[in-house]
């Protein structure tokens, strides 16, 4: 006998004819039930199940009178509908009530908003061709040394996801969150800055879910690695490619495509004919398929690898794919395939068509691409189009001349209009100057920081082909750039988790630092790598995705080795873990979690509160996002601010115009309950902001190390942490840090090497010991 | 005087720094009741810039640790915060600054000019202080901007003004 209440039935549908019983008489009658599935886990539901823009509120407004928002409008107009366009400057207020603060507050909601669409329509498609392949049954399995396979879905969703339909049910609530917050940000709706940024924190936290459950799909839809810390090693950088071969090429995020292509190849032995390189995170999923597949680079690389002309084929599917890849493809006699709805780029629809009279029609018509949103068919004329049209494209696969490049920048006025639109004001006409008389030197120079966007070339009025007399001036070098990644290996392991919670609760490991985010750095590649190393040695559990991983990756010793070659890729102190595409990274705050309920044995399901208040109070995590460039950063951003996480961005992210900062100068912002006593206590200011902008590399590094303090830190592991501290910071200011007494709460904590000194300072000012609560932001968690 | 915004993307509104030469700038500073100047990463590749302001008498912040060293190299004592969390301080009318007492002029140099842009908006729309790009790129978002400036022309700027 079942019990009614713990099943439940899948798409069964009963017609019934008649009925005549004591109870119910009728005719025609269709019972429809939702799905059916034994309950197979025991943890009891908490509170907040699914829940909804009102559900977190409370917390969202915790967060949000310790970390308050500070807003840099980035104009003061709102042009967001035609009641307007508004000035919103020196108090006015828009046509329809809003003020200059709620409109700040709005576009942040939206930013988040679009990034979370993103993840989420990804996830979708993802799951729906999944379970369209695989069927709705086919099992979650990640090995036996993840039982907690999706602790974000968990707790959010409240299911323990073992079939791919489950995952199914979870995308349907968050679908429903994403259309319910969107309309919010219609004209006549929210009118609360607060409400807008809890709204927004609620997107944060949708996208890591749908990250979590498109990663998840997956990893176990293609079989890429599960958890595992040696997962293969692949090529990376822009040298990597046999141009030999024909060349195709992938950009985007989504992998359904390329995996095709890599089955077509394979079934048809062309290996030894056709290269799959890619450019951003399908890459990096075609990479966890196959390691043979090669990365070029982060989208960075994508104007410089098209300019070069050795793609064949180009396969775009979503996200991060310039929007002028068909017009720099027609330059160099490439074509284009899309093969998304997102991402159509006004190329006609061929889906429909035989595989080979598309490609005849293409190599005969002038055409430079098409939409073909099957993926079968598209990787079939992908393959076969590449391979047909390499040898003839020979003198397109190579920049113009020297000479060619040294008139084509003759033709410069010095005019600035390159400078004056370049976002990293790079010194373009001078070193265009020194390029004309044929010294390219300073052009190469300036490669360096430049991010190849392609804005200076653009508002050239003399046309000068700026970017592609850059690659000319670094061409050999170029050649020879080659690297190693490991490739992406997905989520933490339980048993990991068990080795490293304690002493990462305790403060002892001093802290997990993600590296995740674009590639629109402002100071050159190199300072991501520089960071990470510098962690690595200290001990710090690093972990990466994205094109952060990439960028990591192109930093190398003088033995020409990567970080991904010299330190191991295990979740444990002084390792370098690369999840893999950016819907890897929920993976990072899947540890967080994972460390609450493994390690801490919190439940998970609908206990989003407890979990959050246990990892902003115990968990030093933090994250980096160095390059920030698109929706989807921030969205990731603010879903790990919910999480309790700290997020640093790069100067670029003041653009987003909200960011999240507390007063270490305020006792009253910090007080917590002691869940020992009941008690409000004051805790030490940690971590001292949420969402933060560092200007240089050295300040970043220096927030790395006070953002993974905690206020339930031992006293040895904040010694430990505040160790770190100290040393970076007289490293970089050859003295002690002036805020250094709020961060030692007994002396205990100070450490060994410095303990003079710091008493010294500690006396001067007027330092006194504090006891270690046992801190919650949550009346709930206080003990009886 | 009118002058284009240095970045073509830089347009806030209607409303645009005042452009001041050298000696509006130097009366303007001198009229403030407590001037800070704000020195952030790209000053510490300046060394000209470095050493006029490392010569100035008016009390000087750092923001980055570059640019905190490129001053301590000059034996000129300088503040340190991070720009960010200095901004956020400033916003405030109660924080009482290095000194003791609020600010009523922040002097701007040698900030990467989209984060500046972006901070100088946070004081513009969200506190009374006043604002003043010494960079040698004229931004719109400030009260008083210098205009547009050759590398040299700048550095006169700087020493007219601040010596
Ligand atoms: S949304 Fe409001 S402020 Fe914006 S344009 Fe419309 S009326 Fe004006
Ligand atoms: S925009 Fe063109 S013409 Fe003007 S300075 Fe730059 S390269 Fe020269
Ligand atoms: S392509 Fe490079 S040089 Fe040109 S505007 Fe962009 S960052 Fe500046």
């Amino acid at each position: 006998m079942m019990e009614l209440d713990k099943i439940s039935m899948d798409n069964i549908l009963v017609k019934i004819k008649k009925v005549d019983t004591n109870i119910i008489k009728g005719e025609n009658i269709t019972l429809e039930f939702g799905k059916v599935r034994e309950e197979t886990w025991e943890e009891k539901e908490g509170p907040q199940i699914k829940p909804n823009v009102f559900t977190l509120r409370n917390w969202d407004f915790k967060l949000l009178s310790r970390y308050k928002p500070f807003y840099s409008p980035l104009c003061d107009f709102c042009c967001k509908c035609v009641f307007g366009k508004c000035d919103l400057s020196e108090g006015k207020k828009g046509a329809c009530g809003i003020d200059m603060t709620t409109q700040q507050a709005r576009e942040f909601c939206l930013h988040v908003t679009i990034g979370t669409a993103c993840h989420l329509a990804h996830a979708r498609h993802m799951v729906d061709y999944l379970i369209k392949k695989l069927g709705r049954d086919y099992k979650i399995n990640l090995g036996l040394e993840i039982n907690v396979e999706a602790p974000i879905t968990r707790t959010i969703i409240g299911i323990k996801p073992e079939v791919l339909g489950d995952l199914d049910e979870a995308l349907r609530y968050a679908e429903e969150e994403v259309t319910n917050v969107l309309a919010s940000i219609a004209t006549g709706q929210e009118a609360s800055a607060i409400d807008y940024e809890s709204k927004a924190l609620h997107m944060g936290m949708i996208d890591n879910l749908v990250k979590e459950i498109a990663d998840i799909a997956q990893i176990v839809g293609y079989n890429y690695p599960k958890g595992d810390e040696d997962a293969p090693l692949a090529e990376i950088g822009m040298g990597v490619v046999d141009t030999r071969k024909a060349t195709i090429l992938t950009i985007g995020h989504n992998a359904i495509v390329g995996i095709e292509i890599l089955d077509y190849i394979d079934k048809n032995n062309l290996n030894d004919k056709v290269e799959v390189v890619g450019i951003c995170c399908t890459s990096h999923d075609l990479v966890r398929k196959n390691s043979r597949v090669k990365i070029i680079g982060p989208m960075s690389a994508q104007l410089r690898f098209l300019r070069a002309g050795i793609a064949d084929v180009i396969v775009i599917d979503e996200q991060c794919i310039r929007t002028d890849v068909v017009e720099e493809a027609r330059k160099r006699k490439s074509f284009v395939i899309a093969t998304s709805d997102k991402a159509c780029h006004g190329l006609e629809d061929r889906t429909n068509d035989p595989a080979d009279k598309i490609i005849m029609d293409l190599i005969s018509n002038g055409k430079a691409g098409v939409l073909i949103h099957d993926p079968k068919k598209a990787a079939e004329v992908a393959v076969k189009l590449a391979m047909l049209v390499n040898p003839l494209r020979y003198e397109y696969k190579r920049l113009p001349d020297i000479n060619e490049v040294i008139e084509d920048l003759k033709k410069c006025t010095k005019c600035y209009n390159c400078q004056r639109n370049c976002p990293v004001n790079l010194e373009i006409p001078e070193a265009i100057e020194k390029a004309k008389h044929g010294n390219l030197f300073e052009l190469s120079i300036i490669r360096e920081e430049c991010i190849a966007c392609g804005r200076c070339e653009s508002s050239c009025p003399k046309d000068i082909k700026i970017v592609t007399a850059m690659e000319k001036a670094v061409e050999y070098i170029v050649k020879n750039e080659k690297s190693k990644i490991r490739a992406g290996r997905g989520p933490i392991k339980d048993t990991e988790i068990r080795k490293v919670g304690q002493p990462i609760v305790f403060g002892e490991i001093p802290g997990v630092i993600l590296f995740a985010g674009c590639s629109n750095y402002y100071n050159g590649t190199r300072e991501l790598g520089e960071m990470a190393e510098e962690f690595l040695k200290r001990n710090y559990i690093v972990v990466t995705s994205g094109c952060a991983a990439m960028t990591i990756a192109s930093y190398k010793d003088e033995e020409g080795k990567s970080l991904y070659e010299k330190y191991p890729g295990s979740f444990d102190a002084g390792c370098l873990v690369n999840l893999g595409s950016c819907v890897a990274n929920s993976h990072a705050i899947g540890a967080a979690i994972k460390i609450a309920n493994i390690f801490a044995r919190r439940p998970l399901r609908g206990n989003f509160e407890v979990i959050a208040d246990y990892i902003l109070n115990r968990v030093g995590a933090v994250a980096v996002v160095w390059g920030t460039m698109s929706q989807k950063a921030i969205a990731i951003a603010t879903g790990a601010n919910r999480w309790g996480i700290p997020v640093i961005l790069g100067p670029h992210g003041a653009k987003y115009r909200r960011l999240l900062l507390g007063r270490r100068d305020k006792e009253n912002d910090w007080i917590v309950y002691d869940a020992r006593t009941g008690k409000r206590v004051v805790a030490d200011p940690v971590p001292e902001h949420l969402l933060v902008v560092a200007e240089s590399k050295e300040e970043a590094m220096i927030w790395i190390s006070k953002l993974v303090m905690r206020p339930n830190d031992t006293s040895k592991g904040r010694m430990i942490k505040v160790a770190h501290y100290i040393d970076l910071y007289k490293k970089f200011f050859g003295k002690l840090p002036n805020d250094l007494h709020l961060y030692i709460r007994n002396e205990n904590e100070i450490p060994f090497n410095y303990k003079d000194e710091i008493l010294k300072m500690l006396k001067e000012k007027g330092w006194k010991p504090k006891t270690i609560p046992d801190p919650t932001l949550l009346e709930r968690n206080i003990k009886e | 005087m009118f002058t284009k915004p240095w970045y073509h993307a830089d347009s806030y509104g209607n409303r645009y720094a005042m452009v001041i030469d050298y000696k509006q700038a130097k009366r303007l500073i001198s009229r403030a009741k407590n001037p800070i100047i704000i020195a952030g990463e790209l000053l510490s590749r300046e060394n000209q810039a470095v050493d006029i302001l490392s010569k100035t008498k008016y009390e000087i912040v750092a923001t980055t640790p570059k640019t905190f060293f490129a001053f301590k190299d000059r034996d000129r004592e300088v503040h340190y915060e991070s720009l960010n969390t200095l901004i956020n301080f400033l916003k405030d009318e109660e924080w009482e600054g290095f000194n003791g007492k609020h600010y009523d002029l922040a002097i701007f140099v040698g900030i990467f000019y989209q984060l500046l842009i972006q901070m100088l908006s946070t004081l513009r729309n969200f506190s009374k202080i006043k604002t003043f790009n010494a960079s040698r790129f004229y931004v719109s978002i400030a009260d008083y901007s210098f205009p547009n400036l050759e590398r040299d022309l700048w550095i006169e700027y700087l020493k007219k003004t601040f010596l």
